[in-house]
């Protein structure tokens, strides 16, 4: 897997967008960049070459599954792998992201190996669907 | 066409509106189609101007409850000072708490800099001596790798500090939803009684039922219930 692979962490609290950076520096992703909503998130996307994203759900300004559905209504970034990490953990809340889009879905509190295991995931079947 | 509120709910009120009933159903019978519309709009301002009586009598017997039992002072200091200050207090939790949570992530970059130092160290020490007896090398070196372990597990543990904020805030949300109604109660026990008709809560809809507080939510999936869920969606 490539390790120098670029991801974007959406999240409106900077403790949790540290806490999944340092995750994912454990796990030999250190090329990660951050941004603390929707809005902040979608130009950087726009121009910033991402390869994968991992976006909160609950935030102020534009929400992760806007965040989702924006990527895949976009031509260009419609094929945007994204990982949802959020608090959000009702049923009905697990399927609109799924219909949305998402490629894998985190609920918090979630730990390292959760989250090493739903990103080797997205891209087995990534592989598998090439 | 316009019908005093009062007559609601007198015995004339009832009259009039066979009255508006029957003159529909001969509009019907004519086939008038604009006396029908007509009979229809005065039936239907009938039914919004008596809901806006009942919400006037409600408001009164409020206004009259609160002169009676003298409550005025009391919302007063709840809505003016007691919650306002209960409400900075969780603003200054969450502060707080997510500060420290800050404090602790540094603190963690920093070990984990240290540990870093440490096993280059021991490269250096190791090319060096490469024949330096004993176990050394080795068990500062399981001693490093475990130390970086319960450095992830130290920052890992910081989460909580988004959720509980977000529980937090939610109760402030709350406290705040409290503190107007209460304003509203005392501005309707004022001297110029004013009603208005409930207006729906726009923002109810859109609210997100967040994190999950033990004992309180029962609803809610689990990791393995969120897998299952999105591997019966293909996922």
């Amino acid at each position: 897997m490539n390790k120098n692979l670029k991801i974007l962490i959406v999240d409106d609290y900077s403790t949790m967008r540290r806490i999944v950076k340092n995750l994912l520096h454990d796990l030999g992703y250190t090329n990660t960049t951050e941004a603390d909503d929707g809005r902040t998130a979608w130009p950087m996307l726009q121009t910033g070459d991402f390869e994968f994203v991992v976006t909160d759900w609950n935030m102020p300004g534009m929400t992760g599954i806007d965040l989702l559905r924006a990527i895949r209504g976009d031509a260009r970034l419609a094929t945007l792998p994204v990982l949802m990490v959020t608090a959000e953990s009702q049923r009905d809340q697990i399927v609109e992201a799924a219909q949305a889009g998402v490629n894998g879905y985190i609920i918090k509190p979630f730990t390292a190996v959760t989250l090493k295991e739903k990103i080797e995931r997205i891209f087995q079947r990534a592989a598998a669907a090439a | 066409m316009s019908i005093p509120l009062a007559a609601w709910a007198s015995g004339t009120g009832r009259e009039a509106t066979l009255a508006l009933l029957a003159e529909a159903s001969n509009a019907v019978s004519r086939g008038d189609r604009v006396a029908f519309a007509r009979t229809l709009d005065a039936l239907s301002q009938w039914r919004d101007a008596a809901l806006a009586d009942g919400v006037a009598r409600v408001v009164q017997r409020v206004h009259n409850v609160i002169n009676e039992l003298n409550l005025d002072s009391r919302l007063t200091r709840l809505a003016g000072s007691d919650i306002p200050d209960a409400r900075n207090r969780l603003d200054y939790v969450v502060r707080m708490t997510e500060q420290a949570a800050h404090r602790t992530l540094d603190l963690v970059d920093d070990s984990r800099r240290i540990t870093d130092e440490m096993t280059r160290e021991l490269e250096v020490l190791k090319t060096a001596h490469a024949d330096m007896p004993g176990s050394l090398p080795a068990t500062v070196e399981r001693c490093v790798t475990e130390l970086r372990a319960n450095l992830s597990a130290l920052a890992q543990a910081q989460e909580y500090q988004d959720l509980s904020g977000q529980i937090v805030n939610r109760v402030i949300t709350l406290v705040r939803d409290v503190e107007n109604a209460l304003t509203d109660l005392l501005h309707i026990a004022g001297t110029d009684i004013k009603f208005s008709l409930p207006q729906p809560n726009k923002g109810a809809a859109a609210v997100l039922p967040g994190p999950v507080v033990p004992g309180s939510d029962t609803s809610s999936a689990s990791q393995l219930d969120a897998d299952d869920l999105l591997a019966d969606l293909g996922l």
